[in-house]
């Protein structure tokens, strides 16, 4: 006999989509934002060619190193920008506002899914993950514009060797239509436009994208007592990633700055 | 009990009838939700130009804490005639007095009815729940 099936795990999306374009990248954390009603999503990701993603509401003058990349867009979500290179793992959460996963106030959330990061990040051998609460970051810098180099009380830091407290994990949301969009950038690696931020090699973890996201897979499974089912974006999905994704590296989005001047 | 003398959208604005025009901002629990009760991190809130039609649930503008970005939906259809634009550069009074000083807008409605809205007693239910 098998167990009730209100004792069984609710079932999550999972998507892992390696190597995305930027454009499909941000398109399709979009066309899985619309997706009123759908089942919560956790999607891993990794970008090629490497992308420069500014926040939501950050003018590109503000980001020096934004002029001189090749490739920049911007994402849904605020907060700084962040550089998603070959050693960077980039995660979404999209799920229903009201699911219960995600009820409660923006904090209660974050705390719940950067409970679930900080424990992959130790199985992988990252030691002593946590919140950076009242300490200081090292990795805090001033005039760069990116996330990393902004850390919050809420922010996962850990110690770099030699260097001290830095921020490793790069969190914001899209709350909109009565759903949220959670992304996530985690380092695995140093990163060129990022110094002094906090990686999983830098604190003596041997790591790379397939471990990493076994273990992520595992933490959600376990903090939000989920099973993560493994799929792939429908062509409904993609063709709504294409269309959505394209204004995402845009000048006309890249450049606006709805601090400077009204209209979008 | 949150004021009895405007209605509410379960998205956490609220919308208050002044003579012929509709006042909307948002409630204090949308500013406990979004910042923590840490005025600090609201960091911006784009607001529309003035003149600008909306419809009923059109998203008018957004508001960004230093964790998330959210929606601010219209209550009413109609023309936005005023916004508040000492919000910019005071944050703050959305935690301070969100019922007041801490408005948004100010729409001109096609239909001043607000019934359509929730009281503060459905909408007290509403967030306890």
């Amino acid at each position: 006999m098998t167990g009730a099936a209100a004792d069984d795990p609710e079932e999550w999306r999972l998507l892992e989509t390696t190597d995305a374009s930027a454009a499909l990248a941000m398109g399709l954390d979009e066309a899985l934002l619309r997706s009123v009603g759908a089942v919560p999503t956790l999607r891993l990701y990794s970008w090629a060619p490497e992308a420069l993603s500014l926040g939501y509401f950050q003018a590109f003058e503000d980001v020096p190193a934004a002029a001189e990349h090749p490739c920049v867009v911007r994402r849904l979500t605020g907060g700084g920008a962040i550089q998603h290179h070959a050693g960077e793992l980039t995660f979404s959460v999209a799920l229903d506002a009201a699911h219960p996963a995600y009820r409660g106030s923006v904090p209660d959330s974050y705390a719940r899914t950067h409970r679930a990061v900080a424990c992959a990040l130790e199985a992988v051998g990252v030691p002593s993950v946590a919140p950076r609460g009242e300490r200081t970051c090292a990795s805090d810098l001033e005039g760069t514009g990116m996330c990393f180099h902004d850390s919050t009380p809420m922010d996962l830091c850990w110690e770099m060797p030699g260097a001290g407290l830095a921020k490793g994990v790069g969190t914001a949301q899209r709350r909109t239509g009565g759903r949220i969009l959670h992304h996530g950038s985690i380092k695995l690696d140093a990163a060129s436009l990022e110094p002094a931020i906090a990686h999983a090699a830098g604190a003596g973890a041997r790591t790379d994208h397939a471990a990493l996201s076994r273990a992520l897979i595992a933490a959600f499974e376990d903090e939000f007592g989920i099973r993560l089912v493994p799929s792939a974006p429908t062509h409904e999905e993609l063709r709504a990633a294409e269309e959505l994704g394209a204004r995402y590296g845009a000048p006309g989005f890249v450049h606006r700055d709805p601090r400077r001047g009204r209209g979008r | 009990m949150r004021p009895d003398d405007r209605r509410y959208l379960d998205t956490h604005e609220w919308a208050k009838l002044d003579g012929d025009l509709v006042v909307v901002g948002i409630t204090d629990f949308a500013v406990e939700e979004l910042s923590n009760g840490n005025e600090g991190d609201l960091v911006y809130c784009d607001l529309p130009d003035v003149g600008r039609d909306i419809d009923q649930g059109e998203t008018f503008g957004e508001i960004e804490s230093v964790k998330a970005v959210s929606d601010l939906n219209a209550p009413v259809a109609g023309e936005i005639v005023e916004i508040n634009n000492d919000i910019d550069e005071h944050l703050e009074v959305l935690s301070e007095d969100p019922w007041k000083k801490g408005w948004l807008i100010k729409i001109k409605p096609a239909d001043k009815s607000l019934d359509h809205l929730m009281d503060a007693e459905a909408y007290e239910k509403q967030i306890a729940h």
